[in-house]
């Protein structure tokens, strides 16, 4: 075994460990590398959007110089070439002269869905999503049936090309040439949060749920064997490399509306994935302090929650006998404050959440736009970690 | 091992079998070219998800 497979071997040792909620040798570490990855290598949005070669060089150059245990795919990115070729109505990459955007850019999906097509979603999903959510979201899928086919035709090359040439070749670099596992091997979203993302937009939902509460209900359930089939749909089974899904609107519902409209489905679809062997990584947008009674309804030690806001010691306390904790450091912190003050803060986490193991060192937030995140204090937090997060 | 789920209940999710009733040609197929069809199927449910909930 080369020194690359060694460093491999250890750092998903590492994780697996981790999740099970035991000590492993050290403390874990990533963040969220997404559009700030390529900025770090001096490139545009619209540079690792488009051009594979670029992107794949900005998250080499991440392993490299922030030495991470592993890292999230490029999907964050977003593939420019598949919604430039569609013309998509919500994502962009650049302005109307051509400057790149600092993070891509998208508007919410306000109205794709009338309130009087529920019945039809709930009906046949897939079919609602290709014969009318896509024309209203994509240009080039809103025309004449053999112009539609040929726009389909085209995404689905370069939907073939992005994931040989830029995911897969990605992943394979950072595995052969620095041992670094990839964090996600698929991702979804919770159907209330599909509902209300790509279908309703979050005015649509709000009123759903007060005058078409079975409708939503209907809809969720409806969009469940979906949202399950699109995250592990050609997966290898395994703990490691995690599911990754974002949270949106839980944390905007009332815990009684969470409880009755968010829960039923967010919980069937978690026991589904650790049924098929898999692990759900949970980015928790918002504050989840109300709702850490369902959390822990959880199955116990085989999901991983990504923490955006409140006490990080009180979700160890809380929670951290359920669910891995990643995350937890300020981008904030990291940003304002001196090396020594950042080093300071990182300890006092690693004292806190370490413990029992259940903990991955990370930033609190997605790194996305060039002054998301100051490198030299961040190489500094990572480094610190390393020697005082290990177990003895 | 790779996650197999059973087929989508949806008019416009393809299964093998309906592809034999619209080509009963077909009927007798090696293993392979069904794998090869639901493999294709499967890519294609992939990048629908991709660009309708991601």
């Amino acid at each position: 075994m080369s020194d690359v497979q060694k460093l491999f071997k250890e750092r998903v040792d590492r994780i697996t460990t981790t999740i099970k909620i035991e000590e492993p040798d050290r403390v874990p570490i990533t963040s969220m590398f997404e559009t700030w990855a390529g900025h770090y290598s001096g490139y545009s949005v619209a540079d690792v959007a488009f051009n594979y070669d670029k992107l794949v060089d900005s998250f080499c150059k991440i392993a490299e110089d922030f030495e991470v245990d592993t890292l999230p795919p490029p999907l964050g990115v977003r593939c420019g070439r598949i919604y430039t070729a569609l013309g998509s109505n919500d994502f962009s990459f650049f302005n109307k002269e051509g400057v790149s955007h600092a993070s891509v850019q998208h508007v919410e999906c306000e109205n794709i869905m009338s309130v009087e097509e529920y019945p039809e979603l709930i009906k046949d999903p897939y079919k609602f999503i290709i014969e009318k959510q896509l024309p209203r979201r994509f240009k080039a899928l809103d025309q004449a049936p053999d112009k539609k086919a040929e726009a389909l035709g085209k995404a689905a090359f370069l939907y073939q090309d992005y994931f040989a040439n830029a995911v897969g070749r990605l992943g394979g670099i950072l595995e052969e040439k620095y041992g670094v596992p990839c964090l996600f091997k698929g991702s979804t979203e919770m159907p209330m949060d599909a509902l209300m993302d790509f279908f309703r937009g979050f005015k649509g939902v709000s009123l759903d749920i007060r005058r078409n509460k079975d409708q939503v209900l209907e809809a969720c359930e409806a969009l469940r064997p979906l949202m399950l089939r699109r995250a592990v749909q050609n997966a290898p089974t395994g703990p490691f490399p995690f599911i990754f899904i974002p949270l949106h609107i839980a944390t905007y519902l009332k815990p009684k509306d969470f409880e009755t409209f968010y829960f039923p489905s967010f919980k069937k679809l978690i026991e589904s994935l650790i049924d098929l062997d898999m692990t759900p990584a949970l980015f928790m947008e918002g504050n989840w302090e109300p709702y850490y009674d369902y959390i822990n309804e959880l199955p116990k030690k085989k999901v991983v929650g990504l923490i955006e806001h409140g006490d990080f010691k009180k979700a160890k306390d809380t929670i951290g006998k359920t669910i891995t904790l990643f995350g937890g450091m300020p981008i904030e912190v990291i940003n304002n404050s001196t090396k020594e003050e950042a080093v300071t803060y990182a300890k006092k986490l690693i004292d806190d959440l370490a413990p029992g193991g259940g903990y991955i060192f990370g930033c609190d937030k997605s790194l996305l736009a060039p002054n998301d995140i100051n490198p030299e204090n961040l190489k500094a937090v990572f480094k610190t970690v390393k020697e005082y997060g290990v177990y003895k | 091992m790779i996650v197999k789920l059973p087929a989508l209940e949806s008019e416009l999710f393809d299964t093998w079998e309906k592809h034999i009733e619209a080509n009963p040609e077909l009927t007798n197929s090696p293993v392979e070219a069904k794998e090869s069809f639901e493999q294709s199927r499967d890519d294609f449910f992939s990048m629908i998800m991709l660009i309708s909930t991601f």
